[in-house]
């Protein structure tokens, strides 16, 4: 993390004074457009818009209080074929930063012209609890996230340890509240390319070490209250997935928590880090003759339709859960109100801390599937030590 | 101990071509017997093997499954079974998450010539699944 | 007269082997004479040398490919007779008589040992010897055998005659290659350790040999009594024996380590003590696991002399040795395990006789100075353990060095590949499943119902037809089989037979006869996988069931494709001009291929401050032949600017002081060297008297020399930052001493452990000379170093608190990788370092360098058609320099040439179904053969035919299988793991 920083200011809220420096980057020529969540023209959602027009910027909200769709997604969808020629801020939060990581991996994003703009963030709420009253929802993030009070917004959310990035390498700038006095926030450079974006927008004015010393304090003061939240969550987190562990562990109870799924692949169509234009689930690898169900319905007693909703999940899981962000996405997308989102986090967490992996937070650990140690693992090998008393061996 | 005899269980031998079905073929030259409920299923490389390879038969019937390839350093592709070893680890990882019992899958290296050790390990991987007991998984309709 | 095409080789060592692949592939028929009656008896290395404890070195020559394509004849319980002519124009006589059972034709039915009425042992008179081997053979105990002949009454194929004839071959060869195999000192050399003389003394190489079906256990140390011993030495003989009995490998000290660690492994509370003289782990990775041993709580004790009397009956050994300080010990132990050396080779005087070659002092092969393989006779080459101890690299790299040095005799290739028979593509045609079930010539038929499994098989969903047949491994029984798949008019078969890794060539010759691709057929092992591991009627019947349900889903679901090809460019391109370059340059330019060579220096010749006069000479000549020769073009002060492509197809820019140049080439050779790693502390560069041992020969040669000279080896070797033995400075080191000691000097050597190899014994001269030897405890890096200090006019070496006073002080410094140089190419050419920071190599392997598959691999395009050598590749001295350039020039040589080239497996190969494909490249980063490249445009990914070996890595790791082999795809393997389970 480098040094560099800057500290916004504004009387009309922290929002605005954010916004007021977005401009600045777009009149200054810093970058040439924006990628922003602004209000749907019905004001009942948010998207992302790929902006250059500064007025537009006044609609922005960049922490809405949904995530209709996650940010890392549409940056995938921006820049999958190539690096853009033109210098381009996507301002997300920290888990569709990590998304977008996860993809540049993968080759689905190319990050080269992207600034990744991250906030401290507070959460989302339940897409289905907003949209049973947008304006009340709003109202109700709003007044929650200034208390940074979790417990209005998605499970997911509640637990999330990621919520800043003030530490990941792979985000060029980061811009923190948590702690910050009202109206104030701290703006500081996780990569050289943020620097760079800082150092151009410093164009002097203040006297430099009255603003290095107000920034130093502003940006530790800072850290430590993220230091502490994140202490905290981390705690609720481990706790919260010892409780859902309890509760889906074991064939009975997993079935249980997937009896009602029925295979509409939602899930899997809004995961940032699916990436596939097909599915593997959905390919000709799973499409089989009648005989085979038939087979194995033989073999079961019976076979539920539609079938392979285990594979699917454990399945998928075996693709993505070493890049799951964590961000809930699939479980807001879920009909049947299968805490997918929770589950999938708990798969990621556990298989990513196996293979000493954390998604999306730097852009140089290599993905734990195309790589390896010659010397690591030893505890999955299976010890043989001494000849097994075979039975078959001594009868024979 | 006579009811634990009565459950055989169904076991997917994961091999690799050279080291894992070498390890067989060793085996069968020297008439070391092993259970006849262990089913091999030939890969190229353990390497080559998909998790979801290994996810499928335990939701579909096997009580285990058991992968073999070449020790370290004598994969015929150089790395097949380093890689191998990895995909393993995800999939005990994500099954003991979800607490379906990750011992119901084990990766051992068995080299060309150990035929002993190729029949000791289906034959104490059999043992040890007829202690755990079948699989939850496979009786069940709605998996 | 043209010359002879064909060559002879004696002896079955790995270099011979090697050799043997490399002349197979290239188009050279090869005449095997192996001393032995069986493939592998002729093999100690593997077993006393070879520190893993399984091995499969003659499993990579396709001998059954080669044999069918008429490239190699094999000759058992051979003899040379007699050797005229000259090089290119051998007459060669020689005796053999062939194996009572020849194993090209043995279905190993196993009919001849019930028959057999001898019994001996727990066995018979016939019997079957997988000892490492890949094939089973059966051999016949002579000894006890008494001639009546039921074995050959009843072998089906009439593979067996107990008496075989001797017969006398006569035959033209180009050259001729010595490969004796390695042989092991006798007990009798042995006995100062106590070898057969109590039961607490064994060989490591009976430990590996008890280990061979099971790898390395405890029952492979359990004593005699059935007890587990807890108290272990593993002593490396070598060091201790009498001079002139056996040889020390330089991988001898590893295997000792090695051994170590893995008692460690199975008793943990075990313990042990490796006794050496010295360390002498050289190698890649060798001084990693040195480390491994310590952290382990391996002790590792260096004895001066050691002896080792064992208790006649009770389990137990006392090891009497004594420490370097001269202090007499003793420590008993329950289990002394043995690492011996080799002794020299039996054959030499015979050989001698025969083909004119000397034996050097030690009695080993001489070879003409600075030739990898050939002898003092032309045309006649030895390679492997007959010239001297070596580790395994060595041994391997002899083979393709042998290939590259003989190339000059040799007349034109005369193997031609036969040709294809011409398949049909049956897409269109309904798919109709035909299921052959092999009865071994009847002999299954005792062991299970096969006409109630045909029943059965015929019965399962899509099944068309099903029927027993006798065989599909003779001659006849493939003929048989073809017509009987063609009758039966299915367009997909599924063979139940035995061992598709030995005769997947016929059961693919069966089914191409048939006109059928072997896609489109999956082989069972029938045998393996149920006749001889089960006993249970039904639950063989159930198993063979699930396996032919499995593999009927799987060819139902089999696709025509024709095998692809792509072009090769049979010119090389060479980085570097030193020793290394050159050699490569020269050797490729020799055989008629067009090289570019290209120096980053103003002249050719790289780093020669190091070298002698006769060596500076023979770079010298490289140099004029490089300049003489028109198929070299060669840049000075010039650089590789680009590189793109692959193997058989790389193109790159050579930036020049002029103009930028444009190569196309199909090989790399990278030649790019090393450096001297620059000595920190030792009041080097603050001192005058303190320098380096290249500084030392340059001031030798000025005349200069000392009174007192202290040396300090390892500087900036085995430490941390450079985690690896130079290989060099103790040999450089000693004969420095050597001289200095002729000049009157008195030549102290501070030493870890004096790591000296090769045929010359420095260390025993330096002794003999009177140089001191003084050790430190240089494994704890911080604090173990002797320190230099000034006193008064001169120096003082402190060592564990005693001064030495020294007037000079001679560093021994390591090599060190190019790091910038390296890096940077490493990029350019998208191939990869090691974690020495060389470029990584055939010995860049775990556990280290003697991991032998990799070794030995016959994959020539592992590498993706780049080939480093000399220093790139390793630390390496002149001769080995030369060794590392003419092993990569055998290995082209294979290749280049072939101007259109198909997939090493044919139509087994990777595909990408391109609309799935995302082009996220995660099966580009996991191919180990560079087989795979993102398209730029279409950003899909795409095959290069030739580099995949088909190894399934891009299958495991695509998430939608859009990549697939084209007999391993999603839909298939699905269906198929289905039918196993019902």
């Amino acid at each position: 993390m480098s040094d560099n920083g800057i500290v916004l200011a504004a009387e009309d809220g922290v929002e605005a004074a954010f916004i007021g420096w977005l401009k600045e980057t777009l009149n200054k020529n810093i970058f040439d457009a924006l990628l922003i969540p602004v209000g749907t023209p019905a004001g009942d959602s948010f998207a992302y818009l790929l902006l250059q027009e500064p007025a537009i910027l006044d609609s922005a909200s960049p922490l809405p209080p949904v995530m209709p769709v996650q940010g890392g997604k549409a940056i995938g969808r921006l820049t999958m074929r190539e690096n853009p020629s033109k210098r381009i801020a996507a301002v997300v939060r920290p888990c569709e930063a990590r998304a977008a990581i996860e993809l540049s991996k993968l080759e689905q994003a190319h990050l080269d012209n992207v600034c990744l703009i991250t906030l401290d963030c507070p959460g989302v709420l339940p897409l289905a609890d907003y949209l049973v009253d947008p304006v009340a929802g709003a109202a109700r993030f709003k007044e929650a996230s200034a208390q940074w009070d979790r417990s209005p917004m998605r499970p997911t959310c509640q637990v999330c340890d990621h919520f800043s990035l003030r530490q990941a390498p792979g985000c060029d700038l980061h811009v923190g509240t948590l702690g910050c006095p009202d109206g104030t926030a701290v703006v500081v450079a996780g990569s050289s390319k943020g620097d760079h974006v800082l150092e151009q927008m410093d164009m002097g004015g203040q006297d430099e070490d009255e603003q290095a010393d107000f920034l130093n304090t502003a940006v530790t003061d800072w850290g430590t209250q993220v230091e502490q939240v994140e202490e905290a969550q981390t705690e609720r987190r481990r706790q919260a997935q010892e409780d859902l562990r309890e509760e889906i562990a074991g064939a009975e109870k997993l079935l249980g928590v997937f009896s009602s799924c029925i295979n509409c692949h939602n899930c899997q169509r809004v995961c940032p880090v699916c990436y596939c234009r097909q599915c593997y689930f959905e390919s000709a690898a799973l499409k089989l003759p009648a005989e085979n169900y038939l087979a194995r319905a033989e073999r079961k007693g019976a076979l539920r339709f539609s079938p392979d909703t285990l594979l699917f999940h454990i399945g998928r899981a075996s693709h993505m859960a070493l890049s799951c962000v964590s961000c809930g996405a699939c479980e807001d997308a879920c009909p049947m109100d299968i805490p997918v989102g929770q589950v999938f986090s708990l798969l990621g967490d556990r298989a990513q801390k196996a293979l000493g992996y954390v998604a999306g937070t730097s852009l140089e650990d290599p993905l734990p599937l195309v790589s390896y140690e010659m010397d690591e693992l030893h505890e999955v090998e299976q010890p043989y030590v001494e000849v097994y008393p075979n039975q078959e061996v001594q009868d024979a | 101990m006579s009811e634990e005899r009565e459950f055989v269980p169904k076991i997917v031998y994961f091999m690799c071509s050279w080291c894992g079905t070498g390890g067989a073929e060793t085996a069968a030259a020297h008439h070391l017997r092993y259970p006849e409920n262990v089913i091999p299923s030939r890969v190229n490389c353990t390497g080559a093997l998909p998790a979801v390879h290994v996810i499928r038969p335990l939701i579909e019937g096997a009580d285990g499954v058991v992968i073999s390839g070449c020790h370290p350093g004598d994969c015929h592709y150089d790395d097949g079974n380093f890689r191998a070893r990895r995909r393993v680890a995800l999939v005990k990882s994500l099954l003991d998450t979800l607490g379906l019992e990750p011992e119901r899958v084990w990766f051992r290296y068995v080299a060309h010539g150990e035929g002993r050790r190729f029949v000791d390990t289906a034959a104490e991987f059999n043992d040890h699944i007829t202690r755990l007991g079948p699989n939850p998984l496979k009786t069940r309709s709605d998996t | 007269m043209p010359n002879e095409s064909t060559v002879l080789i004696y002896g079955t060592n790995l270099g011979g082997y090697r050799a043997a692949y490399a002349l197979g592939k290239r188009g050279h028929k090869f005449i095997l004479l192996n001393r032995g009656s069986y493939v592998d008896e002729e093999k100690y290395q593997a077993l006393a040398q070879l520190p893993l404890d399984f091995c499969w070195i003659c499993g990579h020559m396709p001998q059954r490919a080669f044999k069918a394509s008429g490239a190699m004849q094999d000759c058992y319980n051979a003899q040379l007779l007699a050797v005229s002519g000259e090089a290119g124009h051998f007459h060669v006589k020689f005796k053999k008589r062939d194996k009572p059972v020849n194993n090209f034709a043995c279905t190993e039915c196993d009919q001849c040992i019930e028959v057999c009425p001898v019994e001996v042992g727990e066995g018979k008179a016939i019997r079957v010897v997988p000892e490492a081997g890949w094939e089973n053979c059966y051999v016949i105990d002579f000894e006890h055998c008494t001639r009546c002949g039921a074995c050959e009454e009843v072998c089906p194929t009439g593979a067996l005659k107990v008496e075989r004839p001797e017969e006398v071959v006569e035959a033209d060869v180009g050259a001729i290659l010595l490969a004796d195999a390695f042989e092991e000192p006798s007990d009798d050399d042995l006995r100062d350790f106590g070898l057969g003389q109590g039961p607490s003394v064994i060989r490591n190489s009976e430990v590996a040999r008890r280990s061979l079906l099971t790898n390395f256990v405890r029952d492979s140390v359990r004593l005699p009594s059935g007890r587990m011993p807890q108290t272990f030495a593993v002593i490396v003989t070598p060091h201790f024996n009498r001079p002139g009995v056996e040889y020390e490998n330089y991988n001898l000290s590893v295997s000792a380590i090695y051994r170590a660690i893995r008692l460690k492994e199975i008793l943990p509370e075990a313990e042990v003590t490796v006794f050496l003289h010295d360390y002498r782990g050289t190698g890649k990775g060798h001084h990693q696991w040195y480390m491994k041993a310590l952290d382990a709580g391996v002790r590792v004790e260096r004895a001066e002399t050691l002896s080792v009397v064992p208790d006649e009956t009770v389990e137990e050994a006392a090891i009497h040795y004594t420490s370097l300080e001269g202090e007499s010990r003793t420590q008993s132990v329950e289990l002394a395990i043995l690492v011996t050396g080799q002794s020299p080779p039996s054959q030499m005087e015979e050989l001698s006789r025969l083909t004119g070659v000397q034996a050097d002092e030690n009695g080993f092969c001489r070879l003409r100075p600075f030739s990898c393989c050939e002898t003092d006779v032309d045309g006649v080459f030895a390679v492997g353990e007959l010239t001297g101890p070596k580790g395994n690299p060595e041994t391997v790299w002899d083979g393709c060095a042998a290939l590259t040095e003989m190339q000059r005799y040799l007349g034109e290739k005369n193997v031609a590949p036969g040709a294809a028979p011409s398949l049909r593509d049956v897409a269109g045609e309904p798919t109709r499943v035909g299921v052959f079930i092999c009865s071994c010539f009847g002999q299954f038929d005792d062991r299970m119902d096969l006409p109630g499994l045909v029943e059965r098989a015929r019965a399962l969903p899509g099944v068309s037809h099903a029927e027993i047949i006798e065989g599909c491994c003779t001659g006849p029984t493939i003929q048989a089989t073809a017509e009987r798949i063609k009758e039966s008019g299915v367009n997909r078969v599924v063979l139940a037979t035995c061992t598709p890794l030995q005769k997947k060539g016929k059961y693919d010759k069966a089914v191409m006869t048939a006109g059928l691709s072997p896609l489109l057929c999956e082989y069972l092992r029938f045998r393996e996988d149920v006749i001889q591991v089960h006993t249970d009627p039904e639950g063989m019947l159930m198993k063979s069931l699930a396996l032919i349900r499995g593999a009927v889903e799987k060819v139902k679901r089999g696709r025509h494709v024709s095998p692809l090809v792509d072009t090769f460019d049979g010119r090389a391109l060479v980085v570097g001009g030193g020793l290394a370059g050159l050699t490569a340059a020269t050797e490729i330019a020799a055989n008629g291929f067009p090289v570019v060579l290209v120096e980053r220096e103003n002249e050719l010749g790289g780093q020669t401050k190091y070298l002698d006069e006769e060596q500076r000479e023979y770079v010298k000549g490289l140099i004029s032949s490089v300049n003489a020769s028109d198929n070299i073009a060669c840049y000075t002060q010039a650089k590789l600017g680009q590189v793109e492509g692959y193997a058989g197809n790389y193109h790159a820019v050579i930036e020049t002081p002029t103009t930028p140049v444009s190569v196309d080439a199909g090989v790399i050779f990278v030649a790019t060297g090393a450096q001297e790693s620059l000595p920190q502390g030792f009041l080097y560069g603050e001192d005058p008297a303190v320098m380096t041992q290249a500084e030392l020969a340059e001031r030798m040669k000025g005349g200069e020399t000392a009174d007192h000279v202290a040396m300090i080896q390892c500087v900036g070797s085995r430490t941390p930052e450079v985690p690896y033995c130079s290989r060099l400075c103790c040999n450089q080191a000693l004969e420095h001493a050597i001289l200095l000691r002729e000049q009157g000097a008195e030549v102290t050597v501070f030493y870890r452990d004096i790591a000296s190899y090769g045929k010359t014994n420095y260390y025993r001269l330096a002794k003999e000379a009177g140089v001191s030897f003084i050790r430190f405890p240089g494994d704890d890096v911080e604090t173990g170093y002797p320190e230099v200090r000034r006193n008064g006019a001169g120096l003082e070496v402190v060592s564990e608190g005693e001064s030495h006073p020294a007037d000079w002080v001679v560093l021994s410094t390591g090599i060190v990788p190019d790091a910038e140089n390296n890096e940077a190419l490493s990029e350019l050419l998208g191939y990869p370092l090691d974690y020495e920071g060389f470029f990584s190599s055939d010995i860049s392997n775990y556990p280290y360098e003697e991991a032998i598959k990799k070794l030995t691999k016959p994959f020539e395009l592992g590498s993706n058609g780049i080939f480093p050598v000399g220093l790139a590749h390793s630390p390496r001295s002149f001769e080995e320099t030369i060794l590392t350039a003419k092993d990569a020039v055998g290995r082209a040589l294979v290749v280049i040439g072939k101007n259109k080239m198909p997939p090493p497996n044919k139509m087994f190969v990777a595909a990408v179904h391109e609309s799935l494909c995302m082009g996220c490249g995660v099966c580009v980063d996991v191919c180990p053969y560079g087989a795979r490249v993102i398209d730029e445009i279409e950003r899909v990914v795409k095959i290069r035919p030739f580099l995949c070996d088909s190894c399934g890595s891009c299958v495991a790791i695509c998430p939608n299988n859009a990549s697939y082999l084209q007999d391993f795809k999603g839909e298939q393997s699905v269906a198929a793991l289905d039918a196993l389970l019902v």
